[in-house]
């Protein structure tokens, strides 16, 4: 294997012909795609994942992740984090370190549990996620080099990473995972982040409206011996009941997504025109039993917050931030873009997902005067042709970063010894100068967007 | 007998590793040793030199002290209050968590210690796993290990007949695999083998030429195909790395004027992919399916998805047996001084260790011992005594002292501080942000030491009466203490003295209060290892060798060369504390 230079950085030639589109908007390319000889081993590399929820740990040079580890929730006198981190660090009011002792707890059993590895001697490559707290990033960076001793840490655009399983380099791709759904358009494997769309209405969402959903239509039915299940005593929902573990089971196992229905109709009507069956879930773990009798209605509507937004508090659907993302890249763009959806991360694996969210899509072109501009695009999704659903969309940012990982393309790589404790980060320009390794940006951007 | 659910009491001891004392950016766990042993001497300074001044500095104003009830602290770190913040509570550990390191003479817990492969084993059929295959098998058992794609238990192989001594055991077949706990057997996915044996081979056949790992060597041939082809770079390293906009705006250029460029016009198209398979999608049938449904038994819960995560299926008969994931052994290194803590034995079915310097064998072990006849759970306002037990696991008789976070100092009770000449008499109650009192009423005392005897002892007179105990260990240690119930010691014998504290709680809520015990004995030889005794000799050479810088820790005090010192925080919890009305 030759080692390749790094593309020297020689400008000219700048076109002035996009008006629309400003030159510094685009990301310029460096050396993703360039080959480099490792300096530790040319052995696999392990590829992490993290996410708010959980985090997806393998080598490099596989098609799946070994595990997906789930973070445990961080107990405090009173309260519970489920999730790593959250979106607004600073207002959540949280403590870092318990982040920090979750995430090293479950980073060090990912590495003698799961790969059965020794960090000392495996670079780490690191999907990163556009909307991640750069404190949290720091974090990561921190407690591999220090605690874990790994040699070299590189990060990729998880974005960038899912399309790449897909074999195309244009696309629209929509991550829907745990906290935040962010839409990111990448031409020529280019990803146009000035025209990154984001929104608060992921997984989190769903699981907080299946929550209200499940306290005022649920029931729980206590099944005695001797009593038909259709005459026992129906009760409410008790705040107990619905722990965070067992919301999460039964929107895994539970919800749907049907198609065919529209936003307009009023919530009674809605519920007659359901076409899901009730559920009776079992409460295996709390002791005199009881079944939980889920309504369908429930299990229909806990997804629609994503495509409806809330217009109260000013929060825009999926759907909309989608059309917005494509009103924003330049217009020859919009077409190739609109063609080539790529839907990955957890939540868009709820059944149904993909085919309400283009009915939405539609829907919004015909109805709303501020999407008429985008008429005549055709919406489809690139895993409707080509390979198809061949990887799970949860796993397609991994297996990315396990194709990037193997093909040694070089990203942006921080080595142990030069570690000073600031990570790269996107939303600061650098000048041309300066190299693609540890920029010298320090910590105090500003990613926990909050629209 | 109580029904009220709370936290269960609990004695936690505090290993003050770096990461809590300077909670900053700087890199303290920079490889460099050297840099790390003047942190860590400087954290030790931070958190403990203040503690023994702040004691001794108030004991000696405690007088002055006793009306300023609503005085603040001044420094809670150095008073052990910082124990009962959110962000100690990942520095407290149970005491069989963590590790004594010799060198350093400091608790090691799981966070200050490094790990490192030792072996490779399959948990269940303890087969040792050489490291060359562990990567083949990607982790795996390679012989008849699988876990139950249900419930994650192991599965066991079974014949379909059972075999009958007329015909020959190949024609017992076909075999399948059956879980003894949820009663799952693969004939409901139907699958079945002809041969008992090398069954993980077979089923690895299937799992490489699942259409997801055909599809990601299509990908990556594609790829590589293309690095071959453009020398020059084209992606890019973040979202906004304006690092070389040549490579932009050759890109640019090429895809304006396609016709001299159109090499570099391939930078960024990777081309016609042509995949390997095609994936329908079957989502609208999954909808159907789910539509439907009347209970979720048939539907896999997210951990069942995850073992199988190339296409994490809903359906629960979609899921495969997996084969059982291996486990290793793994020794633990001091990250301060690089020396090893544990070492196990490297084959599978030992459970010895070569090096075991588990904290056990070198602190005291304290436990709670609730008293008869005493309220408990806690109640609000009704002061509570119970027993503190500190065992000793050394060969040393041991002098222990101890202290809890200072406050004010409660008038009239107690008594103790005149037996101790020879150290500055601690005093011996407070009242802290606690929730609630805390009396030590025998803050200084000692504890006989460990011989092996003891435990055939304690068959020979089982448990006899407090005095019996007493009169024959109790009284003589050294500490001139008589041992009676005016110096709060409850039962003293063997190596072990319980000593009396009382509470009263104030507050609803749990009930925790930070502890500190010093203490010290004499070291009558060079013989390091006292309990376990199966430390390495060359380790025991270093050790020594490496006396001067003990000295530099300040945590250590060697009045004398033979006395060794050493103090620590616990924060013990005592439950949820009732309202007192509820009796």
């Amino acid at each position: 294997m030759t080692t390749r230079p790094p593309v020297s950085s020689t400008t000219n030639s700048r076109l002035g012909s996009f008006s629309s589109w400003h030159l510094s908007s685009l990301p310029s390319s460096s050396t993703l795609l360039s080959r480099r000889t490792s300096i530790y081993s040319n052995e696999d590399r392990v590829v992490l994942d993290i996410g708010s929820r959980n985090l997806k740990v393998g080598f490099s040079g596989e098609p799946r992740p070994r595990k997906i580890l789930a973070f445990e929730g961080q107990r405090h006198t009173n309260v519970c984090w489920d999730d790593l981190y959250d979106l607004d660090w600073m207002r959540s009011g949280r403590d870092i370190t318990g982040a920090e002792t979750t995430l090293c707890e479950t980073l060090q059993e990912a590495f003698f549990r799961y790969l059965l590895t020794d960090p000392k001697q495996r670079t780490v490559v690191l999907c990163e996620t556009p909307m991640m707290p750069i404190r949290i990033k720091e974090m990561i960076a921190k407690i591999l080099f220090h605690r874990l001793q790994v040699p070299a840490l590189c990060f990729v655009p998880s974005h960038l990473l899912a399309l790449l399983t897909t074999g195309e380099s244009t696309g629209l791709v929509i991550d829907c995972g745990h906290l935040e759904t962010t839409v990111l358009p990448i031409y020529f494997a280019r990803p146009l982040m000035t025209s990154v769309q984001m929104t608060p209405l992921a997984g989190r969402a769903v699981t907080e409206t299946l929550r209200d959903l499940l306290k005022s239509h649920a029931r729980i039915i206590q099944t005695s011996a001797g009593v038909p299940t259709s005459a026992a005593p129906r009760l409410t929902v008790p705040d107990h009941i619905l722990s965070s573990d067992r919301l999460e089971d039964i929107k895994s196992r539970c919800i749907l997504i049907p198609h065919g229905v529209t936003n307009v109709s009023s919530s009674d009507q809605e519920e007659q025109h359901c076409r899901s069956s009730d559920i009776y879930y079992r409460l295996e773990n709390d002791i005199g039993g009881g079944t939980l009798w889920i309504p369908g209605y429930v299990r229909e509507k806990a997804c629609t917050i994503l495509f409806t937004g809330d217009p109260v508090e000013e929060i825009r659907s999926i759907g909309e931030c989608i059309l917005d993302c494509l009103l924003k890249v330049p217009t020859d763009l919009r077409k190739p873009l609109g063609s080539s959806l790529l839907m990955v991360g957890g939540t868009t694996m709820i059944p149904g997902y993909q085919a309400r969210l283009l009915q939405e899509l539609n829907h919004l072109l015909d109805h709303v005067t501020k999407y008429k501009r985008l008429a005549g695009i055709e919406l489809g999704c690139i895993t409707d042709r080509g390979a198809g659903r061949v990887f799970t969309p949860s796993c397609r940012t991994w297996i990315g970063g396990s194709l990037v990982g193997t093909l040694k393309m070089a990203g942006a790589t921080i080595q142990r010894e030069k570690f000073d404790g600031s990570v790269p980060d996107w939303t600061m320009v650098h000048s041309p100068t300066s190299t693609n390794t540890t920029s010298s940006s320090t910590s105090t951007s500003t990613s926990n967007a909050n629209s | 007998m109580s029904t009220a659910v709370g936290p269960p009491p609990f004695v936690h001891y505090y290993c003050a590793c770096p990461d809590l004392s300077n909670n900053t950016q700087d890199p303290r766990r920079s490889p460099e040793i050297t840099s790390k042993k003047d942190t860590e001497s400087l954290d030790e300074k931070t958190t403990t030199t203040p503690t023994t001044s702040t004691t001794s500095q108030t004991s000696q104003s405690t007088q002055h002290q006793q009306q300023q009830k609503d005085q603040a602290n001044i420094d809670a770190s150095a008073t052990g209050r910082h124990l009962l913040s959110t962000q100690a509570s990942n520095y407290l550990y149970p005491l069989s968590r963590l590790y004594f390191c010799e060198d350093c003479h400091q608790i090691r817990c799981p966070s200050c210690v490094q790990d490192e492969i030792v072996s490779y084993y399959c948990p269940n059929c303890l087969f040792e796993v050489p490291t060359a295959s562990v990567k083949s098998e990607k982790n795996r058992c390679a012989r008849n290990c699988f876990q139950c794609p249900i419930c994650q238990n192991t599965l066991s192989v079974v014949a379909a007949q059972e075999a009958t001594p007329s015909s020959t055991p190949a024609s017992a077949g076909p075999y399948f695999l059956s879980c003894n706990v949820c009663r799952w057997n693969s004939k409901e996915i139907d699958m079945t083998f002809e041969k008992p044996t090398s069954l993980a081979l077979q089923l690895q056949k299937t799992e490489e030429t699942l259409p997801d790992a055909k599809e990601f060597d299509n990908l990556k041939d594609h790829l590589e195909k293309h690095l071959r082809l453009n020398v020059p770079p084209t992606l890019p390293t973040s979202f906004l790395s304006f690092s070389s906009s040549g490579a932009f705006s050759k890109m640019m250029g090429s895809h304006l004027h396609q016709d001299n460029q159109s090499q570099q016009g391939k930078l960024d198209d990777l081309g016609a992919y042509e995949p390997a398979v095609h994936v329908p999608d079957d989502d609208s049938k999954l909808v159907d399916q789910l539509m439907s449904l009347r209970s979720v038994d048939q539907v896999s819960t997210l951990s069942q998805r995850f073992s199988q995560l190339h296409d994490q299926p809903y359906q629960l008969s979609h899921i495969h047996p997996q084969r059982i994931h291996l486990c290793i052994k793994r020794s633990k290194r001091c990250r301060t001084c690089r020396h090893i803590l544990i070492k196990p034995e490297q084959k599978a079915q030992a459970t010895r260790f070569k090096i075991k310097l588990v904290a056990m064998n070198y602190i005291p072990n304290i436990s709670i011992v609730k008293l008869p006849r005493k309220t408990w759970p806690l109640q609000q306002g009704i002061p509570t005594q119970f027993v503190l037990k500190f065992t000793n696991p050394l060969y040393e008789e041991m002098n222990i002292t101890l202290a809890t976070p200072q406050m004010q100092k409660k008038a009239g009770l107690a008594n103790t501080n005149d037996n101790e000449q020879q150290q500055p008499p601690l005093p011996q109650e407070y009242e802290a942000q606690i929730r609630g009192k805390v009396t030590l009423l025998s803050p200084h005392f000692t504890v006989g030491a460990y011989n092996e005897t003891i435990e055939y002892d304690d068959e020979m007179y089982p448990t006899g009466s407090n005095m019996r105990g007493r009169s024959a260990f109790g009284g003589g240690g050294s500490g001139g203490l008589s041992s009676s119930w005016v110096n709060g010691v409850h039962e003293k014998r063997n190596n072990y003295t319980s000593i009396i504290v009382e509470v009263i709680p104030e507050q609803m809520g749990e009930f925790q209060f930070p502890l500190l015990v010093t203490y010290n004995y004499k070291s009558d030889e060079d013989r390091m290892d006292v309990s376990s005794g199966d430390i390495d000799e060359e380790d025991i050479e270093d050790v020594d060798a490496d006396d001067g810088s003990r000295k530099a820790n300040s945590s250590m005090r060697l009045d004398d060369d033979r006395i060794k010192s050493y103090s620590f925080w616990c924060l013990i919890g005592l439950g949820q504390v009732t309202r007192a009305e509820s009796i």
